[in-house]
């Protein structure tokens, strides 16, 4: 099995007065993992959502064969399952009983969970190392520990598009990185096409396949990481004097301070 | 929701419900034995014949007198409490209660001006008053979640409950306005305030139908309160309708609510104090929650209504100013619990 290609022809959203994307054009192809970057504000989560049926949008996405605006919500859950960048944690709630949210797509009228739904959640659990916070309250468990969960629950949904918004948000370096690696396996073992925002352009560098730069709620840049993470790229859309390194498919990016900025007074950024 | 022991915990909340209910029948002016309440009661069954030993005076007692308020009290605490159960699911808030929302005290506005209209004699065959307490209760729920939305941030506690006070307060100084403008139905209005328990057989029929809708629609949905406890943009996520569960919940609890304010007044904390109870023994899944608020709801008011009845003999007390004795501590304890996780 491999995911569907993900196809937006000229998306566009607006709030009020304010066009929080404009005119996206962007081929995910099959089964690739390609990350959405972009400073803050660039409508990178907002992309998602209209991927995810959350945001209503212009345009049209095609998910495979699918139009996106066409799918029922319910239909769609089992094409597209989203790690949020901030979950909501319900108060009191079973580790297990929060994963099996995620095959509510594939229940009845009531949502109950069959026997191949609990079948899906306890393998699920163990492949992510999690069987033993099973009838833990998920609010107990550590922030990396609850980014597996959350990203159980997305798997047993599953689908074949799997969309994380920012997965790697109030983690230690350590555990961004086994988030990561974790995706990056469960992509290649179960064939997914995994679209992602991130911030850490690095990591965006090294674990995408493809990157798309937005700025301003338009896609200024795409193709393969050395193609995307340039210095000029950076200076134009983050605002930094950046010096790039690509080397075997892993980034660095070392930003000079600026001086000239401190010394006339501005406030001082840092990616 | 993976629930094993569900079916234990619907037992016990049945055999409270049986057991609260012998009690009841059985204490009062005239003592009964419990015994011979539940061989009365077992020869009312289809293909069962007992002798109970009672007397005729005593029989009356049971099915005339005790019998249909001990039933009433079960269906206004299943309403009651039920109600709650789904207004905190919606809310995704454990301190949303028909009460505190200001659910009741629109219904209350309702029913008063149905009495003193003289509407509540009825118009024709049909009783106004159940209809009058749901519009009162819809415009209170409204207008709190309403409120409560535009002013703090989506699902936050304190705001929708404050939003909440607010309306229940007003609503409540209309409803006594009403009411003061009105001398000679004062004393009707204030009897039904208080909340009284008026055991007819003919109350217990006009609550039974929304009993069985309101609370069938509520327990059918609780699969899906469960899906939209993480929020209206996860649970579209995972394929689910946040409005469409979200308006046929509010809709049947309001009118729960309403039905249970329109034939015994004014009843505070039931709806709060036993879902919550119920959640810190059984767990937080609404599949769970809603049949045993229901459930151990009817047998908390039956037990309230012993008190009721029996504190002041031969006198009763508003079976209100029972539940408020209990429930109130009981809110400050719950809040007092929460107090960090409240936002």
């Amino acid at each position: 099995m491999t995911g569907p290609q993900i196809t937006f022809r000229n998306v566009g959203v607006t709030a009020g007065s304010t066009t929080l994307l404009n005119g996206i054009d962007l081929t995910v192809p099959s089964g690739s993992w390609t990350s959405i970057i972009g400073p803050n504000g660039a409508g990178k989560t907002t992309l998602l959502h209209c991927l995810a049926g959350l945001t209503s949008h212009t345009g049209s996405i095609s998910i495979g064969a699918e139009q996106n605006t066409t799918l029922t919500s319910r239909e769609r859950a089992r094409l597209v399952a989203l790690v949020p960048q901030s979950p909501v944690v319900p108060p009191g709630i079973l580790v297990t009983n929060y994963v099996l949210l995620g095959r509510t797509p594939h229940q009845g009228m009531r949502f109950s969970a069959s026997a191949n739904d609990e079948q899906v959640v306890d393998e699920t659990l163990d492949r992510l190392d999690l069987a033993r916070f099973a009838n833990r309250r998920l609010e107990t468990l550590s922030g990396g520990e609850r980014q597996r969960v959350v990203l159980a629950r997305a798997l047993v949904q599953s689908t074949e598009v799997l969309v994380l918004d920012e997965p790697t948000t109030g983690l230690d370096i350590g555990h961004q990185f086994d988030v990561l690696e974790l995706v990056a396996e469960l992509g290649a073992e179960r064939g997914l096409t995994i679209i992602s925002t991130l911030h850490d352009l690095p990591m965006a560098g090294q674990f995408s396949d493809y990157l798309a730069l937005l700025s301003k709620g338009s896609l200024v840049a795409t193709g393969t990481p050395p193609q995307v993470l340039t210095a000029n790229n950076l200076a134009d859309h983050y605002n930094i004097d950046a010096h790039v390194q690509h080397t075997n498919g892993e980034v660095s990016i070392t930003v000079r301070r600026r001086n000239d900025a401190r010394l006339a007074g501005n406030s001082t950024e840092t990616p | 929701m993976r629930n094993r022991g569900t079916a234990g915990w619907i037992s016990a909340g049945i055999a409270a419900v049986v057991l609260s209910a012998v009690l009841s029948i059985s204490i009062g002016a005239v003592s009964i034995s419990p015994l011979a309440v539940v061989t009365e009661l077992l020869d009312h069954l289809p293909f069962i014949s007992v002798d109970s030993g009672l007397n005729r005076f005593d029989k009356a007692i049971v099915w005339d007198v005790r019998a249909p308020r001990v039933v009433l009290s079960l269906l206004v605490g299943a309403l009651l409490s039920g109600s709650g159960a789904a207004y905190q699911g919606v809310f995704r808030n454990p301190l949303a209660d028909p009460y505190l929302l200001g659910v009741a005290a629109g219904a209350g506005l309702g029913v008063t001006l149905m009495i003193v209209t003289g509407a509540s004699d009825g118009i024709g065959p049909f009783d106004p008053v159940p209809l009058a307490a749901f519009v009162g209760a819809l415009v209170a729920v409204s207008a709190a979640g309403i409120l409560g939305s535009r002013v703090g941030a989506a699902g936050s506690t304190t705001t929708l409950i404050l939003a909440g006070v607010a309306v229940a307060s007003f609503l409540t100084a209309a409803q006594t306005y009403v009411q003061q403008r009105n001398a000679d139905t004062l004393r009707q209005v204030y009897v039904w305030i208080l909340g009284r328990l008026a055991g007819t057989w003919d109350s217990v029929l006009l609550v039974l139908p929304y009993v069985v809708i309101c609370l069938g629609v509520i327990w059918w949905f609780a699969g899906a309160l469960d899906v939209l406890a993480v929020g209206d943009d996860e649970a579209s996520s995972l394929g689910l309708n946040p409005r469409r569960t979200r308006g046929w919940v509010l809709l049947a609890a309001s009118l729960a609510a309403a039905a249970a304010v329109s034939v015994s007044g004014l009843i505070g904390f039931v709806g709060l104090v036993v879902p919550h109870a119920v959640r810190s023994v059984a767990g937080v899944s609404n599949r769970r929650v809603v049949p045993l608020s229901i459930l151990f709801g009817a047998a908390f008011l039956a037990l309230a209504d012993i008190a009721a009845r029996t504190i002041q003999s031969p006198a009763e007390l508003p079976i209100g100013v029972v539940t408020a004795f209990v429930g109130a501590p009981f809110f400050l304890m719950i809040l007092r619990s929460q107090s960090g996780r409240i936002s």
